[in-house]
């Protein structure tokens, strides 16, 4: 696992190829934790595991394009925080958003593991900055639970429900409300 | 008509796309009659008609009429379309597929059609051919023309063939008595996106182009050390030639054996220098010619988009004389350089908003003819439209003789309708007024004339120019003239940009609005009024911080030569400091994401060469922004006005300008009443005279600091409870300690200053 992560952050142009990673991760995850989930016939949701700050998230796979390593990001002047700024994706601006400022999470500086993740299937494009990013995970509807009020995982509204992963805790997150949260819609 | 060239070139081409939508239509229509399509073919019949009414072919006008009456008649109802209906509408259409023809060979396209509307009307007693007649050439309009032979040579095409291949299909000996080449005239409707997608990839090759280029660099000092290793091995060889070596190499076997390997290794080493040489030379030659092919894409792509202005102003003529008609007024109209060729989105975007300032002009503007002749001025009044390129700008002036702008008339209306406060309106030149006209709510004003009411008003001009990154000027004398002059970049791709460094930050600026670069040094800064200034030609213009306007971290301008860029918007110059000034890009602009519709002095964005984004600065507000009070704030008084009811009074004491109007504007446009002060002193001296609800401190003044005002006022009995916010760019721990120490009850930091963040805490405590 550890090796793979390396082995993707040595991937040139910082652009990585996802599907060829994430394919080897979803092996590798599928492999270390086919005996811990139960392989029903039910359909099982591939979801993106990530952290910010101390929390563990997730975001189905399906709205996930790409990963990126932090890009070279320029700042907008007198945009709202949850604008990081812009990004040069494939010759498209693409903005990149602090979620954790949508979430009331502390937002956390960019470090070796940050990353960016692009989002597909939504209203719009746009990069995610996160602070890790840990793999890819099958998980069902079963295992998805309502969240409970005590932990402090950010606004219930954008939060699907949580699951637990080897004893930890996994927030999954709802990309469409998330996305469509006002915070996001810069006028 | 102001058309030199074939006045017949866009109408030929949509003829021809409306004609393979009717042919295609009535194909369906026939199987299938719902009412969306009857509807379809009644609009595509209806634009025909209007098409060829305005490049005077009648023939085609009156089967196209005569087909939007029947399309009106089968979707109202009144009438079901029988197959042999049909067949007669194909006839009609075959007819003027043959008068396209015509237009297309350079003939005389008037043709007599009578025959043909009688045998469509179900006049002529002719019977039907069976289903969709391709094959028959229109009878009626081949016995009426004398090229008959010429005409053979479609009608074995159906009708849906586009006009390409009608031209290919056209004899060769023909094209060549009548035109040059059908290929140069061919064209084919492309999708914007498309066009633009193929820009983007245009502007990506160019990124990679440097790429490149820095590759060279590499290869080239790889290429040397190459050369210098193979100078090494050149003195080795020679060495071998040592008698001392070649003892050493005869009586000891081993090192025979290494000098032969050495030996091979160097003939090896010699030919990697002599291959690398070649292909390093081959290689730069292959990048210098790509980056002269990415360019020329790059251009020729810019050029794709480019339609001549003609294409929306051969509409004006027959608009100007309807609405000349309607309001029984004369008019002469000019148009001037229809030829010359602008951006098909600029074009498509200022159509509708052109329209309406033609429509303002002789509705408001011209004169009925009895009162032009009461003053003497020609019972016609003249509109002149004029296009000219200057450098890569576009500029379009409308211009009447008319009865001009009543500029108090204007104050009044912007008063009555609340655009305006009176305290703004007496701060207002009488240029500036001019400008009152393009405030949203303005135009549609009964008060200016009975004859307005048209629904939008100016204001989409002016909105419109400004998406387009664009400005624009009114000048107007009483009695006499107004004059719109709208500056456009010539092409929406390509904007060209002043390059600048303002703290870390690059940043762009569009080159219109870029009234000139100077050099200052800071004894050339005077203080007027309560701001600080710069003699430009003999006029004080405004200075200003482009860091402080924009909230970027601050960084000392550098010594002695403060580099400044002057930007006009409307009437106003301001003179923005900078740190450095890059140079002149041309660049493509971008959006900054399709859910960022609009941030603060932004105007886009762009990649730039290093693949880099970079922000393209909106000037118009950054004039507006930097104006601070005056007419600069209208935009915002409707929210105060509103806002009223907060009615808290702030007071802003900082000792820059820069920061006092920023914070004002900031927080008047939130509806508090500001006050400023420019030191602690003058602080103290106005809170003794009103019990402000909240005070903002900067730190850092002459004389007493701002953790001394505070800890100054918090003794007294009055301001003990008032909350004091500190504002400041020193952001270490200890300074904030100290602020909390003093009474403060929020230190915000100048580098993450915000004005939401800034509103928020002043919420949180008035």
């Amino acid at each position: 696992m550890k090796a793979l992560l390396e082995k993707k952050g040595n991937v040139k142009n910082n652009l990585t190829d996802l599907n060829k990673i994430l394919d080897e991760l979803r092996t590798a995850f599928d492999h270390s934790f086919s005996a811990a989930i139960e392989t029903t016939a039910e359909a099982m949701e591939h979801v993106l595991l990530f952290s910010l700050g101390e929390v563990c998230y997730a975001i189905p796979l399906y709205y996930t394009q790409e990963v990126l390593k932090v890009p070279y990001i320029t700042r907008v002047p007198h945009a709202p925080p949850v604008i990081a700024g812009i990004m040069n994706l494939n010759g498209e601006i693409v903005s990149v958003c602090r979620i954790s400022h949508i979430l009331d999470m502390p937002s956390s500086e960019t470090q070796t593991e940050s990353r960016v993740l692009v989002t597909k299937n939504l209203p719009y494009t746009t990069g995610i900055f996160v602070d890790a990013v840990h793999g890819i995970l099958s998980v069902s509807e079963q295992q998805i639970q309502p969240i409970l009020s005590t932990i402090s995982a950010g606004k219930a509204d954008f939060i699907r429900g949580e699951f637990y992963t080897e004893d930890k805790l996994v927030i999954l997150l709802d990309m469409k409300k998330l996305t469509s949260a006002p915070e996001m819609q810069i006028r | 008509m102001a058309v030199k060239k074939d006045p017949y070139r866009f109408f030929k081409i949509e003829a021809r796309e409306l004609l393979d939508k009717l042919n295609e239509g009535f194909v369906e229509v026939e199987k299938n009659p719902s009412d969306d399509l009857l509807n379809q073919l009644f609009r595509s019949a209806h634009t025909l008609k209007g098409a060829a009414r305005l490049v005077q072919l009648e023939n085609i006008g009156k089967i196209a009429h005569y087909l939007e009456d029947m399309m009106g008649a089968a979707k109202s109802g009144e009438r079901s379309l029988t197959s042999g209906d049909i067949d007669r509408f194909f006839k009609g259409l075959d007819a003027i597929a043959v008068i396209l023809d015509l237009v297309d060979k350079k003939e005389d396209p008037h043709i007599d059609v009578s025959a043909t509307l009688s045998l469509l009307k179900g006049e002529a007693a002719e019977g039907p051919p069976p289903s969709s007649s391709p094959e028959s050439p229109p009878v009626t309009a081949t016995a009426d023309t004398p090229t008959v032979v010429q005409q053979e040579a479609t009608p074995p095409k159906p009708p849906s063939t586009e006009a390409v291949t009608v031209f290919e299909e056209t004899p060769v000996e023909e094209k060549q008595t009548t035109k040059p080449s059908s290929a140069e005239d061919e064209t084919i409707r492309i999708h914007l996106k498309t066009l633009n997608t193929i820009l983007n990839l245009g502007g990506e090759l160019v990124i990679n182009k440097i790429k490149l280029q820095a590759k060279v660099d590499q290869l080239n000092a790889l290429k040397k050390m190459v050369n210098l290793n193979a100078a090494y091995l050149d003195s080795w060889e020679h060495l071998q030639e040592v008698s001392e070596f070649k003892e050493i190499a005869s009586t000891t076997p081993r090192i025979k054996e290494t000098f032969s390997f050495l030996e091979q290794s160097v003939a090896l080493q010699k030919q990697i220098r002599d291959e690398l040489n070649i292909f390093f030379d081959e290689y730069e030659d292959d990048v210098k010619l790509t980056h002269l092919i990415s360019l020329r894409l790059q251009a020729e792509t810019f050029k794709a988009r480019m339609l001549p202005a003609n294409t929306i102003l051969l509409n004006y003529k027959r608009l100007v004389r309807d609405v000349a008609k309607e309001l029984e007024k004369e008019i002469e109209l000019h148009v001037i350089g229809g030829e010359i060729k602008v951006d098909k989105q600029v074009l498509d975007e200022m159509q509708g908003p052109l329209m309406h300032l033609v429509r303002n002009s002789i509705d408001h503007g011209i004169e009925e003819p009895a009162e032009r002749e009461r003053q003497g001025k020609g019972r016609a009044g003249t509109l002149t439209l004029k296009i000219e390129q200057i450098g890569s700008a576009l500029t379009i002036t409308c211009e009447d003789n008319g009865r001009g702008i009543d500029v108090e008339k204007v104050a009044e209306v912007a008063l009555a309708k609340k655009i305006i406060t009176e305290q703004q309106l007496a701060e207002m030149s009488e240029r500036e007024m001019l400008y009152l006209i393009m405030e949203p709510g303005f135009s549609t004003s009964e008060i200016v004339t009975s004859l307005s009411g048209r629904g939008v008003g100016l204001d989409v001009l002016s909105t419109t120019v400004n998406k387009l990154r664009g400005s624009i000027t009114i000048q107007s004398e009483l009695g006499q003239y107004s004059r719109f002059v709208i500056q456009l970049p010539q092409s929406l791709a390509n904007l060209p940009t002043l390059l600048f460094r303002c703290g870390h930050e690059k940043l762009l600026i569009p080159l219109s609005f870029v009234r000139q670069t100077v050099r200052i040094q800071p004894k050339d800064i005077d203080t007027e009024g309560n701001r600080e200034v710069i003699q430009l030609d003999g006029k004080a213009t405004p200075l200003v911080q482009m860091n402080q306007i924009l909230q970027l971290p601050h960084e000392e301008l550098a010594g002695n030569r403060i580099p400044v860029v002057v930007i006009h918007s409307r009437e106003d110059e301001i003179a923005f400091a900078v740190n450095k000034l890059l140079g002149v890009q041309e660049v493509v602009v971008k959006d900054l994401g399709s859910h960022i519709q609009k941030v603060n002095n932004v105007g886009g964005s762009t990649i730039l060469g290093d693949g880099h984004p970079i922000i393209i600065l909106d000037p118009a507000e950054l004039v507006l922004h930097a104006k601070g009070g005056s007419y600069g704030a209208l935009k915002l008084t409707e929210q105060s006005i509103e806002e009223e009811s907060k009615n808290s009074r702030l007071l802003v004491v900082d000792d820059s300008m820069t920061t006092r109007m920023m914070e004002k504007t900031i927080l008047e446009s939130a509806g508090y009443h500001v006050d400023l002060a420019v030191s602690a002193e003058d602080a103290l001296e106005k809170t003794q005279s009103f019990r402000y609800h909240l005070l903002i401190v900067d730190v850092e003044m002459p004389g007493m600091n701002g953790f001394e005002l505070t800890k100054t006022l918090k003794d007294t009995a009055e301001y003990a409870e008032v909350p004091i916010i500190i504002v400041s760019s020193l952001a270490t721990p200890e300074m904030k300690r100290q602020g909390i120490a003093a009474g403060a009850q929020a230190y915000i930091v100048k580098g993450e200053f915000d004005q939401k963040i800034l509103l928020e805490t002043i919420e949180n405590f008035v």
